[in-house]
Formats: structure tokens, C-alpha cells, sequence
């Protein structure tokens, strides 16, 4: 397992270097006019030696290659260059806003296992009943609304209609992060009660569910011992999975709720084409996204025996 | 017996809603009330007999704007789906069939574009196209065709040396013949069912892209941009965004309902499970 672990681990360098790569081409690709954008922005049209000059200050004069070298070399110390936009460092204030968007996805990631799991299980038990045709209802409304709709529609009714919650969920505490995240769950339940349904199905089709009821096993210990834990694997690597749409997802539904995260600060520096916020934000949103999957992995393969064995045969 | 007529008959129902909302769709400008772009004196008036969806803030027709504005997400969707399916398709039996360095090198662009989350990656690249339709039918394009690329790959890898390939090959048919005759008939049913699912899901996430100002511009009606117009008018004119909402919902739910179709209806080891 160790050996493994190291092996993932030492396969993950390449990954991140090409993100990074990509992540800096395609900025710059689009960055050379970034100058030329700050000096509309201001309004006033320059001599072509002031854009010169900025464009040195900016190092966008240099080869791609020298630049990608230097940029990396300032990332790995920490500088992920100034915002065109408001003069601050971009790390700073990227690792300001962070922790905001990592708590609003564990908080919908809880909601969406409270939600899903024990729908999934009862639709899964109940298959072809009117409970399973009612969450197989459900679950396929949720999957038919775009998140943004569902944002609105909740804050139409619980903000507007029946002011349970407030509006804007910045300055509300405990009470604003129930809406955004309520959005974000929703959409990933409606695609996790499927899957919850058809692990848990496919689990309970096997002998050994047959088998515990001839020895007079209660359904309900069966359910919860053997089914549900044999659904688990499968399940931990789907909600991994679901995180990476949950990371692009969360963009539209902080603006929305102007919750006051990376996703917010991504959708506003994309706005004013404040290039080294938007290369931070995807650079790290996929950094996590890669760490996430590496992790569901590993849980994976911890969690299962056939797979942990299978893999370390010679 | 019956079982499979009923599969049959609920295709067909399917089938004829959608070409229904194609057919809505293609005349769109036709069935339009009044002119999408026509202002009129009365400014963001409730629904009524003469406005069905009521009117915007610069008093425009939402129902007609509506209208128009679905012809603009469907077309601009089915675009985005034609397109990756196509292009997804060709390289994934071109690297399936030939394998080599070609196959090499399209695969590890593909594990690049994998390697971001899709949303991320597809938000960064329309910002990067700056804004516009088309731009962001690209975006998602680029992060979407590696899924089809791979799904054909192994389909082809998986048809690849079977028995009736080999009898082709002796028949004297050439490489390409092969690919298109023999090949991708073999390959292109869990495609299609793959493109007719992604339909639904690709339409919200253009119109996602749009509401945050990525896609269409102001005066074109699309969906995602008509709803992100009238955010600021929740809490006074909740039609203004709810029109546009209950359509995408409606054109949504119906091609994801095709999309469950099809596959129920091309591959029907899924029905024998069911049963």
C-alpha cells in the first residue's frame, strides 16, 4: 500500500506541472493585451512607449518560456504575481477568500450524503413502488434545473416570499450559508440519489443478501452490516468525482448569493479581465480537484480489499 | 412482449415531444407574439392577456423574448453536442484503429483536459475567448469532446480484432473503408445515447456560462443572459426571471427524457435487467 501511495503521489508532479503550464499559457495567450485593457479601463489612449514600459514592468516582454520559468519559480515562493485590477497580491488574497468556498462545498457535500443516502437506500428498498417513483421524480427535477435557477427560486421564496433567510449571505452568518449550500445540494443529490440507488441495488441483488435471510438475519441489520457497506466504495469515489463539478459549480451560486469566496472573486476578476486572479483561481481549484480524485482513490483502495490485494500482486 | 411495445410506445411519446419542441424551436420567430426586440411604453408589466409572460425593463415581450431566446440556447446547444460528438468521434477511432504516436498524443491531450475540473477550465477558457456565443459553445467544447474521444477508443479497441473485421479486411476493404463502414456502425450506439444524455446538461451549462455574462450579449435573447438580467428584479418582478426559467426547465427536462430514452431503446440488455 505504501509503495502505492508513494507511486500516486510521485505521479502527481507531472500532473501539476502541466497544470501549471497550461494554466500560464492560456493567460498569456490572452494577458499581452492586458495592458492595453487597464489603460482603456483608465479611459486615456498612451504613447506606445508608456504600453512598452508597463508591458516591461508586467514581464511581458520576455520569451514565453522565461516567463512560464520565472512565474513558477515566484509560485513555489509564494508570489502569484499582483491583481491588475486592485494592486494587491493575488495569494493573499486568494487564501483570504479560500476557506469561505472550502466551507460552503463541505457544508452542501454533508447536506447532499444527509440528503441522498437515506433517499437513495429507501428508493433502492422500495424499487418500483411509489416511494421509488416519487425520488426517482425528485431527483429528476433537481437534475433538470440549472443551479443558478435553483438559486433563484430559493431565494424567491425563503428570501423574498416568507423572509426565512436573508438575501445576501454575506454578512448574515450561520443563517447564509443555508441557502447557497441548499443550491449546491440539491443538484449534486439529484444525480447522487441515482447513484446511491443503483449501488445499493446492485449490492442487494447479490446471493449473500438471499443468504442472510434464509438464516433468519433481519432485513434491516442485512441492510446496514453488509449492503450498505459493500455500496460504500463505489459511493465514496462518485461523491469524490462530484466534487470537481461542485468546485466549477460554486462560482455561479457565490456570485449569485454573493457569498464571499474564490468563486466570487473568480467571476468578478473575469469581469474586469484581471488576468492573474482568474490564472490563480483555476490553477488552484484544479490543484484540489486533482488531490481530491488522488484522495477518493486511495479511500478506495482502502476500503476495498479485492482492489488493495488485486493491485499489489506482483 | 408487451413489456417492449410499451418501451416502444413511450419512445414514440418521447419522440414526438421533442420533435415538438424542435418544431417550437425552428419557428420560433414565427410564433412570436410580438417583436423580441420591440419596446413598448409599459415597462415590466405582470403577465397578461396582451403580454402572456409579461414585459422586461425596457418593456419588450418576455413570451416572444422567451421564444426566441430558447432557439438560441437549443441551436447554440445542439451545435455544442454535434460538434464534440463529431470531433470527440473521429479522434477516438482514428487512436483506436491506427494506435501509435497520433494515439499517444491525443490521449495525453485529453488526460490535460481531464485533469481540470470541467466547469473550471471551461469558465477560464470563455473568459479567455472574451465573451460571446460562439465563444463559449468553444469553451465547453474544448473541455467536453476528450469524454467522447475516450468512449470510442475503447469501443474501437474493443471491436477492433474481431472476427468480422478480419473478414472485411480480407474482403479487400481499406483502412478507411473499414473505419466507416464496418467500424463506426459497431461504435456509434453508446455514443449517440452518451450526446442525446449530454444534451440537457450541456444546455445549462451554456446557460450558465451566459448568466455570468460569458455567452450571449445584451441584445440577443438566450435564456442563461435573459434570467442574469433579471436578478436585480427578484424581489418586484419575479416573472421576469421565471419565464425564461420555466422554459429552460421545460426544454431541459425534455431532452434529458430523450436522452433516458434512447438508451432504454438502444440498448435493451438495460430492459431485461429491469424486468
Amino acid at each position: 500500500m505504501r509503495g502505492y501511495v508513494c507511486g500516486r503521489l510521485a505521479r502527481l508532479i507531472p500532473i501539476l506541472l502541466v497544470i501549471t503550464f497550461v494554466c500560464f499559457g492560456l493567460m498569456r495567450l490572452a494577458g499581452s493585451d492586458a495592458v492595453e485593457q487597464r489603460m482603456e479601463n483608465t479611459g486615456t489612449v498612451l504613447a506606445p512607449e508608456v504600453v512598452e514600459r508597463a508591458k516591461e514592468e508586467l514581464g511581458l516582454d520576455k520569451p514565453f518560456l522565461t516567463q512560464y520559468g520565472v512565474w513558477l519559480w515566484g509560485l513555489l515562493h509564494g508570489d502569484m504575481g499582483t491583481s491588475y485590477v486592485s494592486g494587491r497580491e493575488v495569494l493573499p488574497t486568494f487564501l483570504e477568500k479560500l476557506p469561505a468556498t472550502l466551507g460552503l462545498t463541505a457544508v452542501s457535500l454533508f447536506l447532499t450524503v444527509l440528503i441522498s443516502i437515506p433517499l437513495g437506500v429507501v428508493a433502492a428498498v422500495r424499487q418500483n413502488r411509489w416511494t421509488d417513483y416519487l425520488l426517482r421524480g425528485m431527483s429528476f427535477v433537481g437534475n433538470s434545473l440549472p443551479n443558478f435557477l435553483v438559486a433563484l427560486l430559493l431565494l424567491y421564496f425563503f428570501a423574498v416570499r416568507w423572509k426565512v433567510f436573508p438575501v445576501m449571505s454575506r454578512d448574515a452568518g450561520l443563517g447564509g450559508v443555508v441557502l447557497p449550500s441548499l443550491t449546491l445540494a440539491i443538484a449534486m443529490s439529484a444525480k447522487y440519489l441515482r447513484q446511491v440507488r443503483a449501488a445499493v441495488l446492485e449490492e442487494l441483488s447479490q446471493d449473500y443478501v438471499v443468504g442472510a435471510a434464509a438464516r433468519g438475519v433481519p432485513f434491516g441489520v442485512t441492510l446496514v452490516r453488509s449492503v450498505l457497506r459493500g455500496a460504500l466504495v463505489p459511493l465514496v469515489t462518485l461523491l469524490a468525482l462530484s466534487v470537481g463539478s461542485l468546485l466549477g459549480g460554486t462560482a455561479i451560486v457565490e456570485s449569485i448569493f454573493l457569498w464571499d469566496g474564490v468563486g466570487k472573486l473568480a467571476v468578478d476578476a473575469i469581469q474586469m479581465r484581471d488576468y492573474p486572479v482568474i490564472l490563480a483561481y483555476v490553477m488552484w481549484m484544479s490543484i484540489l480537484y486533482v488531490v481530491v480524485n488522488l484522495v477518493a482513490d486511495l479511500c478506495c483502495r482502502a476500503f476495498n480489499p479485492r482492489i488493495r490485494l488485486g493491485g499489489e500482486r506482483p | 412482449m408487451r413489456g417492449t411495445k410499451r418501451i416502444d410506445l413511450r419512445f414514440a411519446l418521447l419522440l414526438g415531444l421533442a420533435a415538438m419542441l424542435l418544431a417550437v424551436v425552428a419557428l420560433a420567430p414565427q410564433l412570436c407574439p410580438h417583436d423580441p426586440n420591440a419596446q413598448v411604453f409599459e415597462v415590466l408589466q405582470p403577465p397578461s392577456w396582451a403580454h402572456w409572460c409579461g414585459t422586461d425593463r425596457y418593456g419588450r415581450d418576455l413570451f416572444s423574448r422567451v421564444l426566441v431566446g430558447m432557439q438560441t440556447s437549443v441551436c447554440s446547444t445542439l451545435a455544442l453536442v454535434v460538434l464534440i460528438t463529431i470531433f470527440g468521434t473521429a479522434v477516438g477511432v482514428a487512436c483506436g484503429y491506427w494506435g501509435g504516436v497520433v494515439d499517444g498524443v491525443c490521449m495525453a491531450i485529453c488526460d490535460v483536459c481531464l485533469a481540470f475540473p470541467p466547469l473550471v477550465l471551461a469558465l477560464a477558457l470563455a473568459a479567455l475567448f472574451q465573451g460571446g456565443l460562439a465563444q463559449a459553445v468553444a469553451a465547453l467544447a474544448v473541455v467536453s469532446w476528450p469524454k467522447y474521444a475516450r468512449l470510442t477508443r475503447s469501443q474501437t479497441l474493443a471491436v477492433k480484432e474481431a472476427d468480422f473485421i478480419q473478414a472485411a479486411k480480407l474482403a479487400g476493404n481499406t483502412g478507411p473503408q473499414l473505419l466507416v463502414r464496418h467500424i463506426l456502425p459497431h461504435v456509434l450506439g453508446p455514443i449517440v445515447v452518451t450526446a442525446t444524455l449530454d444534451v440537457g446538461t450541456m444546455m445549462m451549462e451554456l446557460a450558465g456560462l451566459s448568466f455570468l455574462g460569458l455567452g450571449a450579449q445584451p441584445p440577443t435573447a438566450e435564456l442563461g443572459s435573459m434570467m442574469s438580467a433579471g436578478r436585480s428584479m427578484l424581489q418586484t418582478h419575479p416573472w421576469v426571471i421565471f419565464a425564461p426559467g420555466g422554459a429552460m426547465f421545460v426544454a431541459v427536462s425534455i431532452f434529458h427524457l430523450l436522452g433516458d430514452g434512447v438508451r432504454d431503446h438502444l440498448d435493451p440488455r438495460r430492459n431485461i435487467y429491469k424486468r
